[in-house]
């Protein structure tokens, strides 16, 4: 009830500050819109010329014509050319001399087996370095088969194989090429919002600093109220502010700049709560370890931009680094992505997982460093 | 006992902030704890309360061990710390609730406290306003306000007149004294000596980490000075009224400068009347009369060898 207690006046006492709220609001929406409008070609999808692949198919059966004539249809040929190739050397010469981004390689008795459950994969060759162009080969024969096995599953319990193939992959490749592909807006409209929430940082330092390292300290903590009351309910006021803001972003960019955020609100918003959270938690780590206000705010403002940055929050980077995938932001990149464009949420679950442990460890250091001043 | 402190000692590396310090507290007191910045009185109260954990020794509040009692012990505790410790974004009124919920109250109780804290400190009209429009005196009075919401038995006043008004002042020291009588044990440390020795029943005074006195203010003086002086300017002078003056009874010492004469006596011996016929009947006016007691900060430099504002 204390915790409760501390929290409600936290969340109080951050509302009637109406003039910082309004600025971070505002800071956040007019971003979206100068880095949506400003960038906005570099993230169209008609800017996407047409890549070339060759293919190899030395399969004969009925499923092996069907993958030809999918990546024959008309939609994957607006965006990808791919031509046969006699042979394997042909084709990794093409490859080598990089007039090809891939290679597809669909050997003898490949669908066969796959029809007999058996492990028979479609090889894919790339350059050393992967590509747009070769993520999209990948893309694509991950999508065939994916199509695939549901058909063979429907198969397998009476329905009929060879309509459904045909029917189901024509259906979910324009979707994947087109209909869902983000905008400028909609990806700053993501990133930004991170950045403002990371920000919120700053006010779990300034409200810790005010009210336990000065003149607040010896009053909060000389009543009958534990230590992890007094921070549980101070996180959680201050939670609370952030993600309000966070709320005010979210609905605004969506009305009003018509942001994509997916059609699994529940999801995002949980999101959005993880990294307020985090980011408040951050901030009373900081503030603990630093005992300096001033310290603990320079810290906060240098290393949030540079993570920002590196994860790609201000412009699309990509660093192939799994210690750059642990980073924080980079993680909520990953999470807001998936469940906004990706079809399954495993990644999006990962990602707000390893942000809750990282939660619980930031809440334990800034325990132990609240206990250490008090000695 | 109120409380009982048994040879406490505190270091921060190589400094000994307290050092074996013991002092014991009646119930109904109000206990002066003197000295200069530095000298251990904040770092004593701040254990008391728990926010610094004491290397040795032992404290005992309302006779129970605080490290093992530290929730209930609090509860009974009431803090005006030295800086004034108050919301500013919060009205006066939401500032004494906040507190007073810290310390359990809830409902209709916690209103009639609420009201209570601030009718006594004098600001209930001001209720509704935010301190940060209040003048220093009432952000001290709402500061005391905030520290007696839950009507505590023990009441630790740290230099709670700091930088106010007179007005405000008086305002706060009579509510001390209220507050005493209505039964609240009360430790009130100052650099004030003259609110020390209006107010508290007993003092201490410490300096570098150690109690180097305690007692009443009377038993405090009578440390340092066993002699009154008293001082009078008189119209006309001879040197058989001084003559006469060195042979009355507890009289050390007759010092004569122009027309000025210093008498030195030895204390509670009660010879200013017959001062006063000696001098008349030598048919010299008096035309002024100063009698010179040892003060606390008489006492202190007598102590320490400094005043207490070095």
């Amino acid at each position: 009830m204390k915790a409760l207690n501390i929290a409600w006046y936290t969340l109080l006492r951050n509302l009637r500050d109406l003039k910082s709220m309004a600025e971070v609001i505002l800071i956040a929406i007019i971003t979206v819109l100068i880095l949506g409008s400003a960038l906005g070609r570099a993230y169209d999808v008609q800017n996407i010329s047409r890549r070339k692949a060759v293919f190899i198919n030395m399969d004969k059966s009925v499923l092996s014509e069907r993958f030809e004539s999918f990546i024959n249809t008309e939609e994957i040929k607006d965006i990808l050319e791919i031509n046969r190739v006699e042979s394997y050397e042909s084709g990794m010469e093409l490859l080598k001399e990089g007039k090809v981004s891939a290679m597809i390689v669909i050997e003898k008795g490949t669908f066969e087996k796959i029809n007999l459950g058996q492990e028979a994969p479609i090889k894919i060759y790339h350059r050393k370095t992967k590509t747009f162009s070769s993520m999209l080969v990948d893309n694509i024969v991950e999508n065939f088969i994916s199509g695939a096995n549901i058909t063979i599953a429907k198969s397998s319990i009476g329905g009929n194989m060879e309509g459904l193939v045909r029917k189901d992959l024509l259906q979910r490749v324009p979707l994947s090429a087109k209909g869902n592909i983000p905008r400028a807006l909609d990806y700053y409209g993501v990133t930004i919002l991170v950045l403002m929430i990371m920000y919120g940082s700053l006010y779990s330092v300034d409200g810790m600093g005010d009210d336990y390292l000065e003149g607040m300290r010896n009053r909060l903590f000389s009543t009958p109220v534990r230590l992890s009351s007094h921070f549980t309910g101070k996180i959680a006021g201050t939670v609370f502010t952030v993600y309000i803001q966070a709320l005010v972003i979210i609905f605004f960019t969506k009305l009003v700049y018509n942001v994509n955020w997916g059609s699994n609100m529940a999801q995002v918003l949980f999101i959005a709560f993880t990294l307020a959270v985090f980011s408040v938690s951050m901030g009373l780590m900081t503030v603990m370890v630093a005992k300096d206000v001033k310290i603990a705010n320079a810290a906060l403002s240098t290393i949030i931009p540079v993570m920002t940055f590196i994860s790609g929050g201000y412009v699309w980077i990509r660093i192939e680094s799994s210690l750059i995938d642990l980073l924080p932001s980079k993680l909520v990149h990953t999470a807001f992505f998936n469940s906004i464009y990706g079809e399954f949420s495993g990644q999006t679950i990962s990602s707000v997982a390893i942000l809750w442990v990282m939660i619980l460890l930031m809440g334990i250091v800034s325990v132990i460093a609240g206990r250490r001043r008090l000695n | 006992m109120v409380l009982e402190i048994k040879n406490i000692v505190k270091r921060y590396n190589d400094v000994l902030a307290v050092d074996n310090v013991s002092l014991s507290i009646r119930e109904g007191e109000i206990y002066g704890l003197l000295g200069p910045n530095g000298a251990g009185k904040s770092t004593t109260i701040n254990t008391i309360l728990g926010l610094t954990k004491i290397d040795s020794g032992s404290i005992n509040v309302f006779g129970k061990d605080f490290g093992s009692n530290e929730m209930e012990i609090k509860k009974e505790i009431g803090i005006v710390p030295q800086d004034i410790a108050v919301f500013e974004d919060l009205s006066a009124y939401e500032n004494v609730v906040f507190f007073g919920k810290l310390y359990g109250l809830k409902g209709s109780l916690l209103t009639e406290r609420a009201k209570e804290a601030l009718e006594f400190t004098g600001i209930w009209e001001k209720r509704e306003s935010y301190p940060k429009k209040f003048s220093g005196g009432m952000k001290r009075r709402l500061n005391i306000a905030c520290a007696i919401v839950h009507q505590p038995k023990l009441i630790i006043m740290d230099e709670p007149t700091v930088g106010i008004d007179p007005q405000s002042r008086n305002h706060i020291l009579e509510s001390v004294k209220e507050l005493n009588r209505k039964g609240s044990t009360i430790i009130y440390t100052s650099h004030y000596m003259e609110e020390v020795e209006e107010l508290c029943t007993y003092i201490t005074i410490m300096d570098n980490g150690r109690i180097i006195a305690g007692g009443t203010k009377d038993e405090l003086k009578e440390m340092v000075s066993s002699d009154e002086k008293v001082e009078i300017k008189v119209s006309d002078v001879n040197y058989t009224l001084t003559e006469s003056l060195k042979k009355m009874d507890g009289v050390k010492e007759v010092v004569l400068e122009k027309n000025m004469l210093s008498i030195v006596s030895a204390r509670n011996i009660s010879n200013l009347g017959k001062v006063i016929d000696t001098i008349t009947e030598s048919g010299s006016e008096i035309l002024s009369l100063n009698i010179e007691r040892p003060t606390l900060e008489t006492v202190f430099l007598t102590l320490t060898g400094r005043t207490l504002r070095d």
